[in-house]
């Protein structure tokens, strides 16, 4: 275990630039989550981590020191592919002894004539307890004997995680160690994967694009997009206070509605074909400027259904109704043409409202809805995404340090 | 089909050909194959190995059915038996050398950032030549006196060797020149397995812990070359076996025999002395042999090879 620091890490394939001065610190026993679209650079960072890819400038610290010149088993960490990239000639045992293996002297690896030296033995001694203890672990018991071939993918997966494991590593690195699974064992891997880490400790660094999975499993996300860092901070954080609105629009799920409105005076906002009277003068902690195109942000839960209209509420048509079983999600559009004030006229303007199933049930395709935005939840943008609340500029100040 | 038939059926059309059951109309789909290889493979093949059971000379009217006889000669007579032990000695020469000396440029070919292709294209090459003709140039250049070769050593003050008139060189000679044809072709087909390696194994092996070439070549490029490297081997063993041009331009099997081998006696014994009787059984021996080695090569590596 060890923590990591990374310090103006930047990226150049050619012309174009894969990273720009990335800096992050990863305390002891940390799980940190880089998320991002594909092409953010995620994975480039982590093969830069890894020792896979050289950065073209700035240091990686490990443990307090400098390992930019240490190839990757220098290093000590320990990487999960997406494709597992397990030795198919190699027996599950053989799979997760190799690292061992090669930590051994080079002469213990001679053919046959090895096991004269002492070495070799307490090796394979060492071998056949350690293996399967880290086996039992991943429950990988029965399959020591099987070719990675004849396991299931998360089987191979589970390989793949005790071939990290069983040397001990300072860092787990694992770049979409589940992509490649079908949404249920995603799942229960998901789950597995917090349980080992609660139960081993160690700092791990996990590359995903799906933003549900690092918002459970990690302590703390990174999202990335264009090769910069969006925001840092927990997953609560992310979710409640985005930096900018492409962070408010890549957290959650589903995704925060965004409308463009206006607004004239005071207490008065123009938006989804809307005009909407009594709004808070504040919102989002500042002042609702006047006679600017802003972007407006509301979480599905912070939008309310009323039965009967009201002067600060939205109004519209049903869509369509999606049934979750325990809610349904109701998606609004607005009633009539709507012009769409400098945003993009291309999207469809569309509210989407989580409501309990009892509600639900009662809502028909083609109801007309008014939808009561909960002020204090709602989230204020500029049109070039900038979050307008002061606050914005102190996290932004602390990512770019 | 069901949709279609009632319709039909009160029309009073026939129901056609391609209606009729499958296991019907199947095997005639393979029968012009079959036929063919019937006609080119399968009745020579049991003709040769019926003639080599007979006295036939090729053109003659009188055939009497003597039994072993023409075995007995092929591994008695000592022609015969040097042309068999020839041709292994040649197998064991060519085969390894080719089989390593291509998988060796493979890897540096494969290793090299550029010009991959020019590399390639150099060694490939002669793949491309015609075999009699390219004997004829190499006749000159190792000719004894006037060959490259042979100034050569001259230059450095060693006596020139007479390569395709030496006893104990000649059969090297014709090896070494299958080896300048051939390895092209198994360099081209051993990088085309390095290419199917994924990436990301030798990075797990390079994470792992694997940092030295040969670490990565054992633990990873090896293994992976398995099936590659089958094949390529089984390929060398016949291409080796199938040595003939170069012996028939250059040496005619002497000098005293010494580049006597399988394929030129069979010629020599069926098209020149039209004893077709004993051609036919040299025909047959060479097929059971590499029949065999193939088929125990298939089981013996089959164990050590992963196909993923």
């Amino acid at each position: 275990m060890a923590n990591l620091e990374l310090k103006g890490i930047s990226k150049y394939f050619g012309a174009s630039q894969a990273l720009s001065n990335i800096y992050l610190t990863v305390e002891d026993g940390e799980f940190v989550s880089l998320v991002g679209p594909s092409g953010c650079g995620k994975t480039t960072l982590l093969r830069i981590i890894a020792g896979l890819e050289t950065a073209s400038e700035g240091d990686v610290v490990i443990a307090g020191q400098i390992v930019n010149e240490l190839d990757p088993a220098q290093r000590n960490v320990a990487m999960v592919f997406q494709s597992y990239a397990l030795y198919p000639h190699k027996s599950v045992f053989e799979n997760i002894a190799f690292p061992l293996r090669m930590q051994a002297p080079w002469f213990t690896r001679i053919p046959i004539i090895s096991h004269l030296f002492k070495a070799r033995r307490m090796l394979e001694a060492h071998l056949q307890e350690r293996v399967p203890q880290t086996a039992d672990l991943m429950h990988l018991g029965e399959l020591l004997k099987r070719k990675p071939r004849q396991l299931s993918g998360g089987q191979r997966q589970r390989v793949a995680l005790a071939r990290a494991m069983v040397r001990s590593p300072q860092l787990f690195l694992m770049d979409e160690p589940l992509s490649n699974l079908d949404a249920k064992l995603r799942a229960d891997m998901r789950a597995e994967i917090i349980e080992l880490r609660r139960r081993l400790g160690g700092t791990f660094i996990y590359v995903t694009h799906d933003q549900s999975e690092a918002m459970t499993m990690s302590d703390r996300v990174v999202l990335m997009h264009e090769s910069r860092i969006q925001q840092i901070g927990a997953p609560s954080e992310l979710y409640d206070n985005p930096a900018n609105l492409f962070v408010a629009e890549f957290i959650g799920n589903p995704k925060i509605n965004t409308l463009t409105v206006q607004s004239s005076t005071a207490g008065e906002l123009h938006g989804f074909g809307n005009h909407l009277q009594g709004v808070p003068e504040h919102i989002d902690g500042v002042a609702v400027p006047v006679r600017e195109a802003l972007s407006l942000c509301l979480r599905p839960e912070a939008l309310r259904l009323l039965p009967t209209q009201a002067r600060d509420a939205f109004t519209g048509r049903i869509h369509i109704l999606e049934n979750l079983g325990n809610e349904f999600l109701v998606i609004v559009h607005p009633i009539g043409e709507v012009e769409n004030s400098g945003g993009d006229t291309t999207k469809p303007m569309k509210l989407v409202a989580r409501v309990a199933a009892t509600v639900g049930r009662l809502l028909h395709t083609g109801d007309t809805v008014h939808l009561q935005p909960d002020w204090s939840q709602a989230l204020l943008f500029n049109q070039d995404g900038f979050r307008l609340h002061q606050a914005t500029t102190a996290v932004l100040e602390e990512v770019r340090v | 089909m069901t949709l279609v038939a009632p319709g039909r059926a009160r029309a009073g059309i026939r129901v056609k050909s391609r209606d009729r059951p499958p296991w019907l109309i199947q095997p005639l789909y393979l029968l012009p194959a079959f036929f063919l290889l019937l006609v080119f493979f399968v009745v020579p093949a049991l003709t040769t190995i019926g003639i080599s059971f007979t006295d036939w000379q090729l053109g003659s009217s009188s055939i009497d059915f003597i039994g072993l006889e023409n075995y007995r000669e092929l591994f008695t007579d000592e022609v015969y038996r040097k042309s068999l032990i020839n041709t292994l000695k040649l197998d064991l020469f060519v085969v390894p050398v080719s089989f390593f000396l291509a998988l060796g440029l493979a890897l540096a070919i494969n290793g090299l950032n550029r010009f991959q292709g020019f590399w390639q294209t150099v060694y490939f090459l002669p793949v491309t030549t015609t075999l009699v003709a390219m004997a004829q140039v190499w006749s000159w250049i190792l000719h004894p006196q006037f060959g490259m070769v042979a100034q050569l050593f001259k230059l450095f003050g060693l006596t020139p060797i007479n390569w395709l008139n030496d006893q104990s060189v000649v059969l090297y000679t014709i090896g070494f020149i299958s080896i300048w044809q051939l390895v092209g072709y198994y360099t081209v087909l051993f990088i085309a397995g390095l290419l199917n390696v994924p990436k990301d194994l030798y990075e797990a092996a390079l994470i792992d812990g694997a940092r030295s070439p040969w670490d990565k070549f054992c633990h990873v490029t090896w293994p992976m070359l398995g099936p590659t490297s089958l094949f390529i081997f089984i390929i060398t063993i016949i291409k080796s076996s199938q040595i003939f041009d170069t012996v028939k331009v250059l040496t005619q099997g002497g000098p005293n025999n010494a580049s006597e081998i399988l394929l030129y006696t069979l010629y020599s014994e069926g098209f020149e002395f039209f004893r077709t009787g004993l051609a036919s059984a040299i025909a047959t021996l060479f097929f059971a042999i590499m029949l065999l080695l193939t088929l125990y090569q298939m089981r013996v590596f089959e164990k050590y090879v992963h196909y993923r």
